[in-house]
């Protein structure tokens, strides 16, 4: 029983977190480094999930992704099943929830890294893209470490998201978090505990990472070699 | 007449609350060689810099190189940096800290290639976007003579971190120079130098600039040192209210007649 939420959570997790980091990439880029004035609302937008109520997001997730809808109708033909009560329902649910704690290290990152580089790049030739690929993101990546970690944790301690789209389905959509519920309703204390251990692991092991990390961060945008 | 191989005449942007703006006019009169521009801190040598590179349009004026109009604010003419044949190296230019030496010049010399294969110009996303995975970590031939000329080939292995002043100032110069461009824009670049380097180097960059056939502005501090390199000197004055007259009571002849330039613009007459 504990195997199998565990295996549900840490896939979850890791799927979360690794697709957070890819997106994160061309969002923080639009935001620090587009002149456009839309960047503001866009910024807004994605940092609305960190104040909004866990069950309000899983119930607007719901709403829009209900078979009755448009997009709903159009992700269950494509999938096959109706995305809400589904693993795949649960990421989508997940991304949307952790997506400013994967994205903000990186726009933060982004943001340090000093206009002279960027100009000394341009200056020696270098379009966009290879300024991005070439100085932009070698010099964030303790901010795309911590974007990682940040969206890992966040999603295994996820609860009211994945109570509200999940569905509690053990083997599919039950995490940790929502066995450790269930077992404390059902009387089993021993079954949460497993759980809560586990959850307490992830948090501690997250934590070291991100203070090793930010050890790490910094470094490399020193202004040395001046 | 033919157009002269470079023609300055700008009005530079009032700074610091004052009233007046400040004009600046000069030439050059040779094919190839050094412009030295000189003056004391402020005077507006980073700013005129910048705006010859395309990196700033920050002026009103116009800057001309072999008869082909750079910039004119009276036309709206403003080329950016990519349609000009420039190299610029800023003042205390630095290299990239996540690669080493050679990763640096490699990174310029990659960079170079793609432009000589032909577009610079328009710069097209699409090609840029291919461009930036490739990547590589040799140095090509044509590379590696600039680098010779340097004097720096030693130091490929080094880190970004482990060099010297002198020795970040010499690869940036020689990075700088990976870049083929008809000017060469350069902000002080042998700070950090001693004395003696600086007058090789000087000389490294003369016969260089013989060569292939580029002019270069050197922005320094101790105009003494270049004399003997520069075909010309174009000396800036300090901010001095005395010095300065309101812009629009200016006379609107060449620049080089009015403002606070002293120029002297080097040439074979």
């Amino acid at each position: 029983m504990i195997h199998s939420a565990l295996s549900v959570t840490v896939a979850l997790s890791l799927l979360t977190a690794t697709i957070l980091s890819v997106l994160s990439l061309p969002l923080a880029a639009w935001i620090v480094f587009s002149k456009s004035s839309w960047t503001m609302l866009g910024e807004s937008v994605l940092t609305l999930t960190l104040v909004l109520p866990p069950a309000v997001l899983g119930y607007l997730i719901l709403e829009v992704f209900s078979p009755d809808r448009l997009p709903g109708s159009a992700m269950a033909h494509f999938l096959g099943h109706p995305l809400p009560f589904s693993f795949a329902g649960l990421l989508v649910a997940s991304m949307i929830y952790s997506l400013p704690f994967a994205v903000s290290p990186v726009a933060q990152s982004f943001r340090q890294i000093p206009p002279r580089r960027l100009e000394m790049a341009r200056i020696l030739g270098a379009g966009p893209f290879t300024i991005f690929r070439k100085v932009v993101i070698p010099m964030s990546l303790s901010g795309l470490a911590t974007g990682w970690v940040l969206g890992f944790a966040h999603t295994v301690g996820e609860f009211g998201v994945v109570m509200m789209v999940g569905g509690n389905i053990p083997g599919e959509t039950r995490t940790l978090s929502l066995k450790a519920y269930d077992d404390l309703l059902s009387m089993q204390p021993n079954g949460a505990r497993e759980s809560v251990l586990l959850l307490l692991l992830f948090s501690f092991i997250s934590l070291i990472a991100l203070n090793f990390l930010r050890g790490k961060g910094g470094s490399p945008h020193g202004s040395e070699a001046a | 007449m033919d157009p002269k191989p470079l023609d300055v005449d700008l009005l530079l942007p009032q700074r610091g609350g004052s009233l007046f703006a400040e004009r600046v006019g000069f030439g050059f009169a040779q094919d190839a060689g050094i412009l030295g521009l000189c003056g004391p801190s402020g005077s507006g040598k980073t700013t005129i810099m910048r705006i010859m590179a395309g990196l700033s349009f920050q002026a009103s004026g116009r800057v001309s190189v072999d008869g082909e109009c750079w910039f004119d604010s009276s036309q709206g003419v403003a080329l950016p940096f990519e349609s000009r044949s420039v190299a610029y190296l800023p003042q205390a230019a630095s290299l990239f800290p996540h690669m080493n030496v050679r990763e640096n010049l490699v990174f310029a010399a990659r960079l170079e290639e793609g432009a000589r294969s032909g577009q610079r110009s328009p710069r097209t996303l699409i090609i840029d976007l291919l461009r930036s995975f490739r990547s590589g970590r040799c140095l090509p031939g044509w590379a590696e003579e600039i680098i010779e000329i340097f004097g720096v080939s030693g130091l490929l292995r080094k880190g970004s971190r482990e060099l010297s002043g002198g020795e970040v100032a010499r690869i940036a110069l020689a990075r700088c120079f990976l870049r083929s461009a008809r000017l060469y824009l350069l902000d002080e670049p042998f700070s950090g130098l001693d004395p003696e380097s600086r007058f090789s180097l000087g000389r490294t960059l003369a016969d260089l600039l013989k060569k292939t056939q580029a002019m270069a502005i050197l922005v320094t501090h101790t105009p003494d040192e270049i004399c003997s390199l520069a075909q010309g000197m174009v000396r800036l004055f300090p901010d001095r209210d005395d010095s300065r007259t309101p812009a629009r009571m200016r006379p609107a002849g060449r620049g080089r007649e009015t403002g606070s330039t002293v120029f002297f613009s080097g040439g074979p007459e």
